[in-house]
């Protein structure tokens, strides 16, 4: 309990650290469909400050978190329109082709949430066992895997709401759904590496502000990264208490 | 939080208590998941489900292909119909080990059901009356099979719900179930065929054998979420039909009743 806080101050952050649980839901729910036009225009600070990182890298500002995820998402979506829409006459029909590519279910568990002592600020960790499926494919059969995060996510709270600041994705495990057995797979990997390895990532044309790897998935040979730390109490946003630290 | 709530109306009292009011519902929703884990399905309709005649004849519990609407087709189907399964279920195992008795104390005997919630998203009227929320269940259905081993399987679910306030508590007003997945544990879902033969989904032909009041598709799981039903709840002053989880909250109803 802060008790050095006044009790409006308190009501204050108490709706702080419900908006922050809010607001990572409503990412969640707009991300499973591919809503990210709207995830980004609606629940996001504009600033130059805004920040979304995964294990290959971070865009920082706003304005290329928004390249990163809306324009390049919605591209990736629209191939998978093209290739069933002769497959199943339903799709033609549908009003928005971007559900089509994938559902995304990040289910949010484990909260840890802070909201900072100055009210102008929250932060929030948790951890996530998620489910990716789709029943369109080409070859016509389900796809489904299970994947395992963490999250680190930071809030803003601007001109008298609360917004998305940054978010730091960890993926930890990911195999497919019901059938994987993920240390196995990456033990596998490691003393039969597929030939020729995977492909390189190319970093230049995901224009990158922060080149990765910033969290590497599970594998039978290193400890475990805690690169998310759950929040401890604070009292203000800085570079000790932030998932994106400014440069 | 999309819109801007009128947080600027309420006064200190009001706005701690509308944040204790979202803690009530996360946690009756909770109940909820131990209810049916408990396979307490009667208790779950009398203690959390809405109580005054008011609310009881447009309760409604949906599902991918309809509704069950009134509390009284919710119970015919949801403790009843669940009732009477479970005690075929208990016969045919009695049948094959006389061991285990033919009580209803034992009704759900070999069976277990966890629908564990999560991915909270709840949104408070402004007029502090109603309530609407989405959850996450990433589930798991377990039942002894007659003469064979159990049949156990993923379930995984959107929920969407509403809420009123009756006498000072929250109850549960609408609730729709929408199924994304289900399939049969250790059996890999990339195997499963886009198209599944008609009868093939065990949640459908369990949720039409009940035979519900509005029977429509509401979600179609093979094209994910393109359907965007159910959708987020919205920041919102005062309850209305047609933005609800009842049937008339469908953006497909009115085709429905013209039919």
């Amino acid at each position: 309990m802060k008790k050095h806080l006044t009790l409006s101050q308190r009501i204050h952050n108490a709706e702080g650290a419900q908006a922050a649980e809010f607001l990572h839901a409503k990412h969640a729910y707009l991300h499973a469909k591919a809503h990210e036009k709207e995830e980004y225009s609606e629940i996001w600070t504009r600033s130059e400050d805004a920040s979304w990182a995964h294990s290959f890298g971070r865009w920082r500002g706003w304005k290329n978190v928004w390249w990163g995820h809306v324009a390049n998402y919605n591209l990736i979506y629209l191939d998978v329109y093209r290739q069933m829409y002769d497959l199943v006459p339903e799709v033609a029909f549908l009003t928005d082709f971007r559900s089509l590519g994938e559902l995304a279910m990040h289910s949010l568990s484990t909260d840890i949430i802070e909201v900072a002592d100055d009210g102008q600020s929250a932060r929030a960790s948790f951890l996530t066992p998620g489910v990716i499926s789709s029943a369109l494919h080409p070859e016509m059969k389900w796809k489904g895997f299970v994947l395992w995060e963490r999250y680190g996510a930071d809030f803003v709270f601007e001109d008298g709401e609360w917004k998305y600041l940054h978010e730091q994705v960890c993926p930890d495990l990911m195999g497919p759904f019901d059938a994987a057995n993920s240390g196995m797979d990456s033990y596998n990997r490691l003393v039969n590496p597929p030939a020729g390895g995977p492909p390189p990532m190319d970093t230049n044309a995901k224009r990158l502000q922060d080149i990765g790897p910033l969290h590497n998935s599970y594998t039978t040979v290193q400890t475990v990264q805690n690169t998310v730390p759950w929040p401890e109490p604070y009292v203000t946003m800085d570079n000790n208490n932030t998932y994106t630290q400014k440069l | 939080m999309t819109k801007k709530l009128s947080k600027s109306y309420f006064t200190e009292d009001e706005r701690i208590l509308r944040v204790w009011d979202i803690e009530d519902i996360k946690d009756l929703m909770a109940r909820r998941g131990f209810y049916i884990a408990s396979e307490m399905h009667r208790e779950e309709l009398n203690d959390l489900w809405v109580t005054s005649p008011e609310y009881r004849k447009t309760a409604s519990l949906g599902s991918n292909l309809g509704y069950y609407v009134g509390m009284d087709d919710i119970a015919n189907y949801y403790v009843v119909k669940h009732t009477e399964d479970r005690q075929k279920l208990l016969d045919a195992c009695c049948a094959a080990n006389p061991a285990v008795k033919n009580h209803r104390d034992n009704l759900g005997y070999g069976c277990m059901t966890f629908h564990p919630v999560s991915t909270a998203l709840v949104v408070l009227s402004d007029d502090g009356h109603t309530a609407r929320g989405n959850w996450y269940v990433i589930g798991q259905d377990s039942t002894w099979q007659p003469g064979g081993p159990a049949s156990c399987r993923w379930s995984n679910d959107k929920l969407a719900v509403d809420f009123v306030k009756e006498n000072g508590k929250w109850k549960i007003w609408h609730l729709v179930i929408a199924n994304d997945i289900q399939v049969e544990a250790s059996k890999t879902l990339n195997d499963k065929p886009t198209i599944a033969p008609p009868g093939s989904d065990p949640a459908e032909v369990e949720f039409n054998a009940g035979d519900p009041t509005v029977r429509m598709l509401t979600h179609n799981k093979v094209l994910n979420w393109s359907d965007n039903y159910p959708t987020e709840p919205e920041a919102y002053f005062h309850f209305d039909d047609k933005d609800s989880y009842g049937p008339e909250g469908h953006p497909k109803y009115e085709k429905y009743q013209e039919k």
